[in-house]
C-alpha cells in the first residue's frame, strides 16, 4: 500500500494537480444559508447561557494561592458549593476568584465528606479603608467566628457596602430529568489555567445516569462515595472538581467531582462524575448547620434474585428491622422510586442524609407493607473533622492548628450555625413580607438559636430551626429549602405550637402522610439529537466478562450481530477465558463461545445460545463522512453492570484512514482502514463496543487500545462497519495484498551511491552516480536529496535503504529529489544487479 | 527524460463512492430510520446540532487551500527508528507528515515547533495544489512554541480568513484540523472555546483535540475563518513538548494571529523570541511581616548576573506591582511576569525597608522557575484532585530505540 503516489509525466501531474486540487478544497460539501442560520442559532444560544451563568461560577484556592479548585454561588449571599475535598485541601478559609476578575475571601460553612460535598461562604470585598483597620468589622456578621484577618485589601473591593452587596449565582436544576444524551456543559478552572478567574467551559453529553463509583479506599468505604453520580463526557480535569455541570438552559444539574483517571495519569479519558443535584439538595440544610453532614442508611442490604430484589440482611434493631423487615422480603419502592436492581437501591440511598425520613414499601410474606423511617448514620471510618484552620507557608512552621472536634453529625461551629440560622430567618422575613409568623419576629434575637440540619416535611425539604428563650422556652420552625421552581429560597412551613425544652429529635414529622411527593417537578427531558441512537445503540451492545491477565483488562464490549446469538468483539485476553459471559442489555449473563477470529481486523465473533431480536444489520454501511457525528456505546471501566446501560460517547467522525503500518511497527497490531474519531474510545472495557452514527445505525467497533510506546498517545478508532460485515459473513480476505514482496531474483541496481558518513539516520544525500547506470540515464547528481521512492517517502538512509532493497529490476520507479531548492520527480528504471 | 518542475503528491486514493442503487437504498433506510429514531417534537429544537456536521466539513473546506504538509527529511536528535507510514499520533514526536499555515501570499508557513523536535535537516512544504517545496526555517517564538518557515518561488497563496479576536466567544464551535494521520485529508475534530486570554495571553483554549496530529493547524470557527493555530501549551512549562500529555483530554491551545504583526514581523527577520527572566527567586511575606494594607511577594534570592541583580533588586525586596499591575501574591506575580519575554523593560515597584522604590529591569532569555499552582490536593486519593499542569511526562524526544 502506498501512502502517496508520484506522477511521470508533466501531463499527468498537471492533470492530478487539478484534480488534487478539486478534491482538496472540496467544493462538494455546501451548506445553504438558512441551515447555517440553524446551526448559528443553536450556537448564540449555547453562548448565550454561558454569558448568563459563568458569572457565578468560583475559582477556589487555599489562602496561599498555591493550590485551586471550583466552585458555584447559590445565593446572592455567597454561598457556594464545591467539593469536601478541596476544601480538604484549601482549609477553613482562602480566597476565591469570580469572572469580575476580583479576588474573595471565603470561609468553610458545612461539609459532607460521605458524598464529597461542601458549601462555603464568599465574603463581600471590604469598603475602602476597612482593611487597612486591621481586621475590625472585617467580617459584615459579627457573630461570625471565622475572624479572618485581612492583612491587605483585595482588588477591587473599593466603595462596596457589604451588605448591600449580591453576588450573581446560579439557579438549581433538575438532574433527575437528565438522559443520556442531554448536552451538558462542565466549568471551572482545570489545572488552574485561569488567569482572569473567568471559567473554563466544555461542552459533552451525559454518558449515563445513577452511576456508582465506590468511595476512597474500595467497596466498604463511606468516604467521597459517588453515588447516583451522573457520567459525563465533558471534559472533566483535575481542578474542575467543586464545579458546576450545567444543563442547556442553565440551570446547575450537578457537582463535578471526579474522573476514571486510573490508566493514564491525571487527565480526562472521556468519564467524568457529577454529584447530582438531587443529592445535593438534600444535604444543603445539614451544610448550612456547619455540621460535618453524615449519609443515611437503612441498616438492611439487597441482592438481585430472579429480577427481584430481596433482602438479604437486615439490623433488626434498626428502624425498618423494627417495622417488621426480614430477610428474604421483597423490596418494591423506597422514598418513592421503584427499585429496580440491588445496585439502584445502593445508588439512590446514598443521596439521603442521616435522620433523613424515607417512606419504604415491601413485600413480606406476599403481604405489601409500608413504613416511614428514619435513616440512620453511616460511620465514617476516622472523626472526620473539619480541615485545620489557615495553613501557614511552608517555610514557616506554625504550631498545629488545632481541630474541631465534635463528632460528625453535630454541629461544629455554633456562631456559625447561628449565622445562618439568622440568615434563614432574614430571608423567611424578606420573603413572607406581611404574613410572618409573630413568634419567628424576635427570634434572630432569642439567646438559643440554631439550625438542627434538613428534614422534610409535607414533601418538601426543609431546614428544623431550634430557638429558645432566656426562660429555657424551647420551640421548633421548619422551613423550606427551595421554593416550587427547587430554587434557594425559605419560606415558613411549620412552627411547633407547644413549647418544649427537650432539644431531642422529634418523633417523624410526616408519620403516614400518603401526600408526601417531590416538590420539584421533573422537568420535559431536553430534547437531544441524540437521545434515539443511543437508545438503539444500548439495546445492541453487550457486556463481556472475562478474565484479566496483568494490566490487561479481563472485560469488554460486544455488538449483537444476528437475531440467534452472534456476538462481535475486540480481540483481548478475555477471549481466552474459560468462563466467558455475555451479559446481554436485559441483565441476563450467557456462557459464549468463540466461532471464528480474525487477526487482520482483530476481531472475534462469539456466539452464545439465546435469541437476540435487538442486533446491529451488518447489511447497510452508514457511509459516515469526515465531521459526522458519532455515538460510541461501550463499557469502559466496567461503570455500568447488569443491566445498566452502557455509557455514551459523543464526538465527530475525524477521518477514515488506512493505518498502514507494517509489521514493523509493533504496537500496533491492526492492518487496515479505521475510522479514527474524536470521542475517547481508548479505554479497558471499551473494545468490542459500538460506534453509530446520529440514525443508530452502526459504523464501526470500538477497537483494542492502541498506545504508543514511545509517546504513550493513544488512538481513538473503530474498525469500519464494511469489514465487519465481510467478516461475519466469512468473506474477508484475511491477508491484504501483499505489501513490499522481497526481490525473488537478483537484485536491482540503480546506480545510485549514497553518502554514508553521516549515519544511518542522517538524509539520503546521493554521494556519486554509477557512469552508465539507470540513475545516470535518469539524469540524478551528486548531492541530489532522496526525498521519495515510488510513492514512499524516504525521511533517513535506513529508510531508503529498506526501500531499495524492494526494487524489481526493470520495473520503473519513481525517485523525487530535492536539488538546491527544487523538488523534482525522476522515473527510473532499476537494472539486474550483481548478487 | 523529463524532469518536472515541482513533483505532485497524492496522498490516499478516495474510497470509491457508493454504487448507484446502493445510494437510493441507503437513503431509503435513512429515511426509515429518521422516522423511527427522532421524536416528531425535537425536531426543530436539535436542527442546529443536526445539521452542524455539514457546517463543520463546509468550514474545513474554506480553510484547507490554506493548509499545507510538512514533510521532515533526516534528524539530528533522535532515538528511534523512523516509521514509514505511521499515523502520526502514535509515531515518534515531531515525525512527519504535519500540518503548517499560510500566512502571507509570498510563501510565509506558520507552524508548530514541536513539529521540528527532532531538528530535520531538511524540511518541505506540500501546498494545497499538490506541489512540494524545500524550506527555509526562519524565526520561531519559544512562548507560543511557533515557528515560521518560507518558501520560495511562489505568490499569491491563499491566506487564511481571521476570526477577530475579539468577536471569538466561549462557546462558540471550534474546529481543530489537521493532516498527521498520513492521509491526503485532514483529520478534523469539533469542540467549543473553552477560555481565552489563556497561556499569559498568548492563546485560547478549546475542547476540541489538538494533538501531534494537529499541532501547527488550524483552529477555525464555524464559518471556516482561522481563530488560532493549535499548538501543544502549558502554563507550567515552555518545554516544546509540555502540554502533549493532554493531546485528546479536552484541553487544547491555539494562538491567535490577531496583532501578530510585531511578534511575526521578529520571525520573520530569523529571531527568537524567548521568556523574560528576572533571576529572582521569590515567595510569599512571611506572616511576621504582615503590615495591613500591604501586598506583594518577597525576594528571598537574587541569582548573581541575573536581569534583577544587574537593575539592583536584593533579597528582602518586597515586590508590590509590576508596570502598574498590583503584585498580590506569588500567582499574581507569576501570571504578570508570564506575559513579558526576554528583552522587554519592567518596571518594578518595590518596598525596601519600608520606603516604596521603583527599579527597571530588562529581561533576559529563559523562563523564571515561578511555582505553578497546583490543583488543590484532596486529602484523598481518588477523586478528581489535584496534582496541576504537571509540566507533563511529555512524549520523550530522546526517548531509547526500541
Amino acid at each position: 500500500m502506498h501512502r502517496f503516489d508520484f506522477t511521470t509525466r508533466i501531463l499527468a501531474s498537471l492533470l492530478i494537480t487539478a484534480i488534487g486540487c478539486a478534491t482538496f478544497a472540496r467544493a462538494d460539501e455546501s451548506i445553504a444559508r438558512d441551515e447555517l442560520a440553524k446551526v448559528k442559532a443553536a450556537e448564540a444560544a449555547r453562548i448565550a447561557v454561558i454569558d448568563q451563568v459563568s458569572p457565578a461560577v468560583v475559582a477556589i484556592y487555599g489562602k496561599q494561592r498555591t493550590g485551586g479548585g471550583s466552585g458555584v454561588l447559590i445565593s446572592p449571599d455567597g454561598l457556594a458549593l464545591t467539593n469536601f475535598h478541596v476544601v480538604a485541601g484549601a482549609g477553613e478559609e482562602g480566597l476565591a476568584g469570580l469572572p469580575d476578575g476580583r479576588l474573595y475571601h471565603w470561609r468553610l460553612v458545612g461539609l459532607d465528606p460521605g458524598g464529597d460535598l461542601a458549601i462555603i461562604q464568599l465574603l463581600p470585598p471590604l469598603p475602602s479603608g476597612v482593611g487597612e483597620g486591621r481586621g475590625e468589622g472585617a467580617t459584615n456578621d459579627p457573630a461570625s467566628p471565622a475572624q479572618l484577618d485581612r492583612p491587605h485589601p483585595l482588588p477591587g473591593g473599593e466603595g462596596t457596602d457589604p451588605a448591600d452587596f449580591a453576588f450573581p449565582y446560579a439557579m438549581l436544576g433538575d438532574s433527575a430529568a437528565l438522559l443520556p444524551g442531554d448536552w451538558v456543559m462542565a466549568m471551572g478552572n482545570p489545572f488552574v489555567l485561569s488567569e482572569d478567574h473567568k471559567p473554563t467551559v466544555t461542552l459533552g453529553i451525559v454518558s449515563g445516569v445513577e452511576r456508582f463509583q465506590e468511595g476512597e479506599g474500595g467497596k466498604s468505604s463511606t468516604m467521597l462515595v459517588y453515588g447516583n453520580a451522573i457520567q459525563v463526557d465533558s471534559s472533566i480535569n483535575p481542578g474542575n472538581s467543586g464545579g458546576p455541570l450545567f444543563d442547556m438552559r442553565g440551570q446547575v444539574v450537578g457537582i463535578n467531582g471526579r474522573g476514571s483517571f486510573e490508566e493514564r495519569g491525571r487527565v480526562n479519558v472521556g468519564l467524568g462524575y457529577a454529584i447530582s443535584m438531587e443529592q445535593v439538595r438534600n444535604f444543603i440544610p445539614d451544610l448550612l448547620a456547619t455540621k460535618v453532614a453524615m449519609h443515611g442508611t437503612l441498616e438492611a442490604t439487597f441482592i438481585d434474585r430472579n429480577g427481584m430484589v430481596i433482602c438479604n440482611a437486615v439490623n433488626l434493631d434498626a428502624p425498618i428491622g423494627a417495622k417488621g423487615m426480614s430477610p428474604g422480603d421483597r423490596l418494591i419502592r423506597v422514598a418513592g422510586h421503584d427499585i429496580r436492581t440491588a445496585n439502584h437501591f445502593n445508588n439512590l440511598i446514598t443521596i439521603f442524609p442521616a435522620d433523613w425520613p424515607v417512606e419504604v414499601v415491601w413485600e413480606h410474606e406476599k403481604k405489601e407493607r409500608q413504613a416511614w423511617v428514619r435513616l440512620t448514620p453511616v460511620k465514617y471510618p476516622t472523626p472526620a473533622a473539619r480541615p485545620a484552620p489557615a495553613t501557614q507557608p511552608a517555610q514557616e512552621p506554625a504550631p498545629p492548628a488545632p481541630k474541631r472536634t465534635s463528632p460528625p453529625g453535630e454541629i461544629q461551629v455554633p456562631e456559625l450555625n447561628r449565622a445562618m440560622a439568622r440568615r434563614v430567618i432574614q430571608q423567611y422575613l424578606v420573603q413572607s413580607a406581611g404574613h410572618v409568623e409573630p413568634v419567628l419576629i424576635a427570634a434572630a434575637t432569642l439567646p438559643i438559636l440554631r439550625l438542627e440540619g434538613g428534614d422534610w416535611v409535607d414533601g418538601r425539604r426543609a431546614y428544623r430551626l431550634y430557638m429558645e428563650d432566656d426562660k429555657g422556652n424551647g420551640r421548633r420552625a421548619w422551613f423550606s429549602v427551595f421554593d416550587k421552581h427547587g430554587q434557594f429560597a425559605t419560606d415558613v412551613l411549620k412552627v411547633d405550637t407547644e413549647t418544649t425544652a427537650a432539644a431531642k429529635l422529634p418523633a417523624l414529622v410526616n408519620g403516614a402522610d400518603d401526600e408526601v411527593h417531590q416538590v420539584v417537578t421533573p422537568s420535559q427531558p431536553a430534547p437531544s439529537a441524540f437521545h434515539g441512537a443511543i437508545a438503539a445503540a444500548q439495546a445492541r451492545t453487550v457486556k463481556l466478562l472475562g478474565a484479566g491477565i496483568a494490566r490487561e483488562s479481563g472485560n469488554a464490549s460486544g455488538l449483537i450481530v444476528s437475531p440467534d446469538g452472534d456476538i462481535l468483539t475486540a480481540q483481548g485476553v478475555y477471549i481466552a477465558s474459560p468462563s466467558l459471559r455475555v451479559v446481554l442489555p436485559d441483565g441476563s449473563a450467557h456462557y459464549a463461545k468463540v466461532v471464528r477470529r480474525s487477526q487482520r481486523l482483530q476481531a472475534v465473533l462469539l456466539k452464545i445460545d439465546v435469541a437476540t431480536p435487538d442486533y446491529f444489520d451488518l447489511g447497510v454501511d452508514p457511509s459516515l463522512a469526515n465531521g459526522d457525528w458519532v455515538v460510541a456505546v461501550a463499557n469502559p471501566f466496567k461503570v455500568a453492570t447488569g443491566s445498566e446501560p452502557m455509557s455514551a460517547n459523543l464526538g465527530i467522525m475525524a477521518l477514515r484512514a488506512q493505518l498502514d503500518l507494517k509489521k514493523k511497527m509493533q504496537d500496533v497490531p491492526y492492518d487496515g482502514d479505521v475510522l479514527l474519531i474524536d470521542a475517547i474510545t481508548s479505554n479497558p472495557g471499551s473494545p468490542g463496543g459500538a460506534l453509530v452514527g446520529i440514525d443508530g445505525r452502526l459504523a464501526g467497533m470500538i477497537g483494542k487500545i492502541i498506545e504508543s510506546k514511545s509517546s504513550g498517545t493513544r488512538l481513538n478508532y473503530a474498525v469500519p462497519a464494511d469489514l465487519l460485515a465481510a467478516f461475519v459473513k466469512g468473506t474477508l480476505v484475511e491477508e491484504p495484498a501483499a505489501t513490499v514482496a522481497a526481490a525473488a531474483g537478483a537484485p536491482a541496481e540503480t546506480g545510485i551511491r549514497i553518502f554514508m558518513l553521516g549515519g544511518k539516520r542522517a538524509p539520503a544525500y546521493v554521494d556519486h552516480v554509477i557512469e552508465g547506470s539507470p540513475a545516470a540515464a535518469a539524469g540524478l547528481r551528486k548531492d541530489d536529496l532522496i526525498l521519495g521512492i515510488d510513492g514512499q517517502i524516504v525521511r533517513d538512509i535506513r529508510e531508503y535503504q529498506q526501500l531499495i532493497a524492494a526494487l524489481v529490476p526493470g520495473k520503473t520507479i519513481n525517485i523525487v529529489i530535492k536539488r538546491d531548492r527544487d523538488v523534482l520527480s525522476v522515473p527510473l528504471t532499476p537494472a539486474e544487479g550483481e548478487r | 527524460m523529463t524532469l518536472s518542475s515541482a513533483a505532485v503528491i497524492q496522498r490516499h486514493p478516495h474510497p470509491s463512492p457508493l454504487p448507484k442503487g446502493e445510494g437510493v437504498r441507503v437513503a431509503i433506510f435513512l429515511l426509515v430510520a429518521l422516522l423511527t429514531f427522532i421524536p416528531a417534537r425535537a425536531a426543530d429544537t436539535t436542527a442546529g446540532d443536526r445539521l452542524a456536521p455539514r457546517a463543520f466539513r463546509a468550514a474545513v473546506d474554506r480553510i484547507a487551500p490554506s493548509m499545507v504538509t510538512i514533510d521532515t527529511y533526516g534528524a539530528i536528535l533522535l532515538g528511534r527508528s523512523a516509521k514509514k507510514g505511521g499515523i502520526q499520533a502514535l509515531s515518534a514526536p515531531g515525525e512527519g507528515p504535519t500540518t503548517g499555515l499560510i500566512v502571507s501570499p509570498d510563501g510565509h508557513i506558520l507552524t508548530s515547533t514541536y513539529n521540528f523536535i527532532r531538528k530535520p535537516s531538511i524540511i518541505t512544504v506540500t501546498l494545497a495544489d499538490g506541489s512540494q517545496h524545500v524550506a527555509t526555517m526562519l524565526g520561531k517564538d519559544e512562548t507560543r512554541k511557533l515557528t515560521l518557515l518560507k518558501i520560495d518561488g511562489v505568490k499569491d497563496l491563499p491566506v487564511p480568513v481571521m476570526a477577530a479576536s475579539d468577536e471569538v466567544r466561549v462557546g462558540q464551535w471550534a474546529i481543530s484540523v489537521g493532516i498527521g494521520y498520513g492521509d491526503e485529508r485532514p483529520a478534523i475534530s469539533a469542540g467549543i472555546i473553552s477560555g481565552k486570554d489563556r497561556i499569559f495571553g498568548r492563546a485560547v483554549q478549546t475542547d476540541a483535540n489538538t494533538s501531534p496530529a494537529n499541532y501547527g493547524g488550524p483552529l477555525i470557527d464555524i464559518e471556516g475563518r482561522l481563530i488560532g493555530v493549535c499548538v501543544p501549551l502549558s502554563p507550567g512549562s515552555t518545554a516544546v513538548a509540555a502540554g502533549v500529555e493532554w493531546y485528546d483530554s479536552g484541553i487544547g491551545f491555539a494562538v491567535p494571529l490577531g496583532n501578530s504583526d510585531a511578534w511575526l514581523d521578529q520571525l520573520k527577520q530569523g529571531k527568537t523570541i524567548q521568556p523574560g527572566r528576572i533571576g529572582i527567586v521569590a515567595g510569599p511575606i512571611p506572616p511576621a511581616a504582615t503590615l495591613p494594607g500591604v501586598v506583594g511577594v518577597m525576594v528571598t534570592q537574587v541569582k548573581p548576573d541575573s536581569a534583577g541583580a544587574k537593575a539592583g533588586l536584593a533579597q528582602g525586596d518586597r515586590i508590590v506591582a509590576v508596570d502598574g499591575r498590583e503584585v498580590v501574591d506569588l500567582l499574581a506575580l507569576r501570571m504578570i511576569m508570564g506575559r513579558y519575554v526576554a528583552g522587554d523593560h519592567v518596571k518594578f515597584k518595590i518596598i525596601r525597608a519600608d520606603q516604596p522604590l521603583e527599579i527597571v529591569v530588562q529581561l533576559e532569555g529563559g523562563a523564571d522557575e515561578m511555582p505553578a499552582p497546583q490543583v488543590i490536593p484532596g486529602t484523598m486519593p481518588i477523586p478528581l484532585p489535584t496534582p496541576a499542569p504537571s509540566p507533563a511526562p511529555p512524549p520523550v524526544p530522546n526517548a531509547p530505540a526500541d
